[in-house]
């Protein structure tokens, strides 16, 4: 970042940070060869809302303006609390930088719990949203014990299907046609270990 | 269990203000979709409430502070919202007050505002805190007057013109 932190931007200091750290270390910490996914925190916010702003923010809760993309983070940490699940952040396991955002989402529109990736235009083609989604799934199906799992792509987000797919999942009209029309898209079903 | 887990629990003599449950859902999208929601960025569908009540949770997860549910002790009823929100963009962290239908002209935003703004000023280094008001909510005004507050300046709340309020400071420690 090139513009001083604002106020805003800067995490809790004392009790409050105290409270905070305590709620953050609920989220579990994931770890793959070149990443580790954590817990959302203040300071990821303007990463976060650098990603959502643009064309590719559009495939991720379609927030228009900062405060839209202020309350959808907000959101995503939320469902950690209601659900058990929800948002982490993917750091790079050398430098810490942050690279993305990978969640099992619970979104208004979304009729199962949802696995959604989003990645900086600098970490872009390689592989990192690849791998990220992948250790999220095999959480979801693993410590979390989830039995379903699916991804909801926008018909003419290529890059996203292609990475559902890549994850080995498939698409699944039934699921579809159940759609709302409004919240119509394609739906990707990632197929739990062992094959069910 | 109240949510997010460890939000501090605070009993006033009509209310305890406590985290959020999911069954408190409806009473937050019924007032988020009532016209009463205006001053607060509503009215607003259901659909979208959604994020806005995992919002507030989350809230807490970022800031270790946020806005407590107000849960009225009589009926168990969710009766509104009362707390410190400090979004992205704000000049610094408010107190703010949400009083669902059929709480109203009870004292009760009073009462937890009491509470909350004595905690803030306790537990979360926040004293002499402010709270915004748009300048045609005169209930608020009203209350904001009662709670001592005075009309510090008028600001812009990204874009929008609005007045902000200054809380006396509470005696801490002594």
């Amino acid at each position: 970042m090139t513009h001083p932190i604002p106020f805003h931007e800067t995490p809790s200091t004392g009790a409050t940070a105290d409270l905070a750290a305590r709620m953050q270390a609920l989220i579990p910490v994931l770890e793959t060869e070149r990443l580790i996914l954590r817990a959302p925190r203040i300071e990821d916010f303007d990463a976060f809302a650098a990603m959502v702003d643009g064309p590719r923010g559009t495939f991720f809760g379609h927030p228009k303006t900062r405060a839209d993309a202020w309350e959808l983070f907000m959101q995503l940490i939320g469902t950690w609390s209601l659900r058990g699940h929800g948002a982490w952040t993917v750091t790079d396991r050398t430098t810490g930088a942050v690279l993305g955002i990978v969640q099992i989402g619970a979104e208004p529109g979304d009729m199962e719990p949802e696995l959604g990736w989003l990645v900086s235009a600098g970490a872009e083609r390689k592989g990192i949203a690849f791998e990220a989604a992948q250790a999220a799934r095999d959480h979801a199906f693993g410590p979390l014990g989830l039995d379903r799992l699916v991804s909801y792509v926008d018909a003419d987000n290529i890059r996203s299907a292609a990475l559902a797919q890549r994850l080995g999942a498939t698409r699944d009209p039934d699921a579809e046609a159940a759609m709302p029309e409004a919240d119509r898209c394609v739906v990707y079903r990632h197929a739990a270990p062992g094959g069910r | 269990m109240s949510l997010p887990p460890s939000v501090p629990v605070i009993e006033t003599e009509d209310l305890i203000l406590r985290g959020y449950r999911e069954e408190d859902f409806e009473a937050f999208a019924r007032f988020a979709a009532s016209d009463r929601a205006r001053f607060v960025g509503g009215p607003q569908a259901r659909y979208d409430s959604w994020r806005s009540f995992m919002a507030g949770i989350g809230h807490w997860s970022l800031r270790g502070y946020g806005m407590w549910m107000l849960e009225h002790r009589e009926t168990g009823e969710a009766a509104g919202r009362v707390g410190v929100i400090y979004n992205d963009g704000w000049h610094e962290p408010e107190l703010g007050w949400h009083i669902y239908d059929g709480f109203e002209g009870r004292g009760y935003a009073y009462q937890a505002c009491r509470a909350a703004r004595r905690h803030a000023a306790e537990h979360l280094g926040m004293n002499s805190i402010m709270s915004y008001i748009a300048p045609d909510n005169t209930r608020s005004v009203r209350l904001a007057q009662r709670l001592g507050c005075w009309h510090e300046r008028d600001v812009e709340l990204l874009g929008t013109p609005c007045q902000l309020w200054r809380h006396p400071a509470e005696q801490v420690g002594a």
